[in-house]
């Protein structure tokens, strides 16, 4: 087992989870708010997928969010609600399925990439980007990270059923 | 950086995340229900302990829940609701606790050797490895103290320090 076999089986676990609690559901349902100060679908969705950028960028690879989108998304950013700025749900979902491939693909095919330094990310600085010193400290950050936050999603998907039998 | 520190640090942040959820509540905060079929934090923190098990066996050490206690947090129980029979919370966050030092600390050692089979009682088995097995565990774990975070901000809500 290497480095590379521990972040592949968390990712996938990851987007399986992921795929499971978005499936269905609207770009309306996806800025039900739970009582409290937890964030809505659309932000953890656009929040994954712009660390996620940040890994691809870290790993020398193509990028697929604007600088712009990912402001909406960063580490602190504003909650999103329904009529604020933000990414359609549609496209958030497609980028969730591009940057797993791509990421999926680098983690099993390049075996020794994770041992390089992370190219870095100094115009947008995405996520753990500029924090890390290695790529295999980004990757470890990074997917422990989602993780958390791929669980948020599940209590947001019982909400919207809930909404759907009112 | 190694495989053993790879998972220390995916360890320590799902022991955080569970640590921060369940701050300044007592028992009855932890029945508290969410809309729909989601469960409450006290199946949710007994259901990561019952799985925390399952790593503690795979290497070898002493485990903290009784099957009783797997059968009520285990895949596929029953949610547990406010009038529910349940474990205290204080009991299980001293479980939760005990297993994460035993596991940091076996971590910790080292040359683990992390291709060792993994044994073939267990409560449940998710990998042939004992790094295949840690590495299912700590996602599936990691995905339930995501779940946490909107339970602790109900409980918020409910104590009137919440912002809704």
């Amino acid at each position: 087992m290497k480095q590379n076999d521990i972040f592949a089986t968390i990712l996938r676990r990851n987007q399986e989870s992921l795929l499971k609690a978005i499936e269905g559901l609207s770009h309306s349902e996806m800025f039900l708010q739970l009582p409290g100060q937890g964030n809505c679908m659309n932000w953890i969705l656009g929040h994954i997928a712009s660390y996620r950028d940040g890994m691809l960028v870290d790993s020398g690879l193509r990028s697929y969010m604007r600088p712009d989108e990912v402001q909406v998304y960063a580490g602190g950013s504003a909650p999103i609600k329904a009529g604020d700025i933000c990414v359609d749900s549609t496209r958030l979902s497609e980028l969730l399925v591009l940057t797993f491939a791509d990421l999926i693909f680098w983690i099993e095919t390049e075996r020794n990439g994770l041992h390089q330094k992370p190219v870095g990310d100094i115009k947008d600085n995405i996520g753990y980007s500029g924090v890390c010193s290695t790529l295999i400290e980004h990757y470890a950050q990074n997917i422990g990270h989602e993780s958390i936050h791929v669980g948020e999603l599940n209590p947001l998907r019982e909400l919207a059923l809930q909404m759907r039998m009112k | 950086m190694e495989l053993s520190q790879i998972f220390s640090l995916i360890f320590a942040r799902n022991q955080s995340g569970i640590e921060a959820s369940y701050d300044g509540f007592e028992h009855a905060d932890s029945v508290l229900q969410l809309p729909g079929r989601s469960n409450c934090m006290n199946w949710v923190l007994g259901h990561i302990a019952v799985y925390r098990d399952a790593m503690l066996a795979a290497i070898g050490q002493n485990t903290y829940m009784s099957s009783g206690d797997s059968i009520m947090y285990g895949y596929g129980s029953q949610p547990i609701y406010e009038d529910s029979s349940c474990l205290d919370v204080g009991r299980l966050i001293k479980v939760l606790d005990g297993g994460y030092g035993v596991l940091n600390e076996w971590l910790e050692h080292n040359h683990l050797d992390f291709t060792m089979i993994t044994p073939g009682e267990l409560y449940v088995r998710k990998g042939d490895t004992i790094g295949e097995h840690l590495a299912h565990l700590l996602a599936h774990e990691a995905i339930h103290v995501g779940e946490l975070n909107a339970l602790r901000e109900l409980a918020l809500v409910r104590l009137g320090k919440g912002w809704k």
